[in-house]
């Protein structure tokens, strides 16, 4: 969910979901909809796995996979590396810190919609405020982490109306 | 009293000076309600549902043209509004009575807090829909664009939650925040649309949005019994009253944000939702007869609209979206205008379907439907996909919370075998003319029998 939303918003990949903003950080139903979709047609496959403090599922590739992925081969090479960078920098995090990561980017293109200048502070603020278990501290060093790496436009001075979260 | 004469439409004006002396704010009104017998509401609330653009719902179906087949579904947004707030209500009240240490100590909420904040559920709930477009969900493909400078594939359109939330922060702000109610609460108007809106401005408030909007929401608990009463249909019934007695407030484990879910005791009231919005949909939202009269309604509403789309949400575009109703397009559609697509509503002239794909395609499938498709050629006039609809089966799931003392959390689809063999629906449906019938029969015949 949290990577779809990061391909879609920070990296422009037309996925055409329209994201809005939970406790849980930005949330679309139609993600986990086209994820059983791809299950019912084989492309993936899940199983359920045991947790600590419960149990989920795992996905993996299916059967199918193969013959799925031919009616979009097109899309797919175009935007082959956007997907891998999308692996390679947030596959390793934690469910938590991505949500913390796309609420930080949710508030920050909300303040670009609005054409309003947000201040890291602010910005902290506002995210503490939806997600008070996190620090100042940890909030703060997510944000210079997301700044640094130019996924921040509100606090990069860039505000305007085509960015929206 | 004071009256707000600038960028005041004529019709807030009119009912400022029609406005009713109060001599007890307190005093409470019923409702009748077909699905939950009497719906409570406060002075603050009936002033709100007075305002024009909330009685504006009484002339916008829920179900746009499902009458065609169902024909007792002519019932309006504005009783489901009502409906909404009164299961939001109860939603609410469960959650704080159970979990109110749990909201004290992780969002800070004390007495005063939880009364402010149930007016807030009350009032976003009441005004979910206060936006919709004639004849609801059909429409919805003629909301203009946010940003026509944007390439297509980027391009995204408006939503009627955008048109609610301008409502609410234009022309209900007065009554809204001017109440002698609010004084208690100092609720203002952009609480209530940044909450429906899903703003981050909404801060601790966005916990409520799963009672609004979420997999077990009071939206959807309103519209699947309303629209099962209404169509005569039972597949939308199931045991509500002990779903909201079952709700569970999770707190996010390893830091991850508040969920809402349901108790282990309760998880086959949770089966019952999940069965009801799936029967609904195949029989009734979905059903091919209702889904082509969304097809010539939205073909001659692009007739009817300047320029093909509604006004944009913001200044006077809000004004002149405000005039449009069904009321406005039955009208016009009388007068004959509207194009072939408003003949055919007029005539009962709907498209036929054709092809249909089975409610979860395969792969296999898929390439079938293609291969149908260049069959048809010009015989085609439509397509329609079940994952565009407003009310689509995907992949529901809720959070279950067992009864033993580790209060393991589990998806319902790993503990409830019903719901874990319910696939998401990918219906695709094809539509010709009436006349063209035969012909597209035999080509369709054509390429299932190897000849495509």
């Amino acid at each position: 969910m949290k990577l779809a939303y990061l391909l879609q918003t920070v990296k422009g990949v037309p996925l055409g979901y329209n994201f809005r903003l939970y406790t849980y950080g930005p949330y679309e139903s139609d993600v986990l909809n086209d994820l059983g979709q791809a299950e019912s047609m084989r492309a993936v496959g899940s199983k359920i796995v045991a947790y600590p403090s419960g149990s989920g599922y795992v996905f993996s590739p299916g059967p199918e996979r193969e013959k799925v992925k031919s009616m979009a081969r097109e899309d797919l090479a175009k935007y082959e590396n956007t997907i891998t960078w999308a692996i390679t920098e947030f596959g390793h995090r934690t469910a938590a810190d991505l949500e913390l990561l796309s609420t930080i980017i949710y508030a920050d293109r909300d303040s670009c919609e609005r054409r309003q200048r947000i201040s890291p502070d602010d910005l902290c603020r506002q995210v503490r405020e939806i997600k008070p278990r996190f620090s100042e501290e940890y909030v703060q060093q997510n944000i210079s982490f997301l700044k640094e790496k130019g996924m921040l436009l509100a606090l990069s001075g860039y505000v305007a109306s085509n960015h929206s979260p | 009293m004071v009256l707000c004469i600038v960028d005041c439409p004529i019709e807030s004006i009119a009912v400022f000076r029609g406005r009713r002396t109060v001599s007890d704010p307190h005093r409470l009104y019923e409702i009748r309600c077909p699905v939950h017998g009497f719906i409570q509401i406060n002075d603050w609330e009936r002033e709100i549902v007075e305002q024009p653009a909330f009685q504006r719902l009484r002339r916008i179906r829920q179900l746009a043209w499902t009458d065609q087949v169902y024909p007792g579904a002519m019932h309006t947004r504005f009783e489901h509004s009502l409906g909404v707030m009164h299961v939001a209500t109860r939603l609410y009240e469960s959650i704080e009575t159970r979990f109110k240490e749990m909201l004290r100590k992780e969002l800070g909420f004390d007495e005063a807090g939880f009364r402010r904040e149930k007016c807030l559920v009350r009032l976003t709930a009441l005004l979910h829909d206060v936006g919709h477009a004639p004849f609801s969900h059909a429409a919805e493909e003629l909301f203009p664009f946010q940003d026509e400078s944007l390439s297509e594939d980027k391009r995204k359109r408006f939503k009627h939650e955008h048109y609610s939330a301008s409502i609410i922060r234009t022309r209900l702000r007065d009554v809204i925040e001017n109440h002698v109610l609010n004084q208690n609460y100092h609720l203002r108007a952009d609480e209530i649309a940044n909450l429906l809106e899903g703003k981050p401005q909404a801060g601790r408030a966005l916990l409520w949005r799963d009672l609004i909007s979420g997999q077990m929401d009071a939206d959807r608990i309103d519209y699947l019994i309303r629209d099962s009463i209404h169509t005569g249909v039972d597949y939308g019934k199931f045991d509500w009253r002990r779903l909201v007695n079952s709700v569970e407030l999770i707190a996010g484990v390893d830091d991850r944000g508040l969920t809402m879910g349901v108790s282990e005791g309760g998880y086959h009231a949770a089966e019952g939702l999940i069965i009801a919005r799936y029967f609904m949909f195949t029989q009734v939202y979905f059903h091919k007869t209702r889904v082509a009269y969304d097809i010539h309604l939205k073909r001659a509403l692009a007739e009817l609209l300047p320029g093909g789309v509604f006004p944009k949400p913001e200044d006077t575009g809000l004004s002149d979206y405000l005039r449009w109703d069904d009321w406005r397009v039955l009208g016009a559609l009388a007068d004959g205008k509207g194009g072939d697509h408003g003949e055919r509503l007029a005539q009962r002239n709907h498209f036929r379907e054709v092809y249909h794909t089975p409610e979860s395609p395969t792969a296999d499938d898929v390439i079938t439907l293609g291969r149908v498709r260049e069959a048809l050629g010009d015989l085609l006039q439509a397509e329609e996909l079940s994952e565009t609809s407003a009310y689509k089966f995907g992949r529901p799931d809720i959070p279950v919370v067992s009864d033993n003392p580790d209060r393991a959390v589990n998806p319902l689809s790993t503990v409830s075998s019903v719901v874990r063999g319910l696939l998401p629906v990918g219906k695709v449906m094809l539509y010709c003319r009436k006349e063209d019938v035969q012909e597209a029969e035999k080509r369709t015949q054509d390429v299932k029998g190897g000849g495509g």
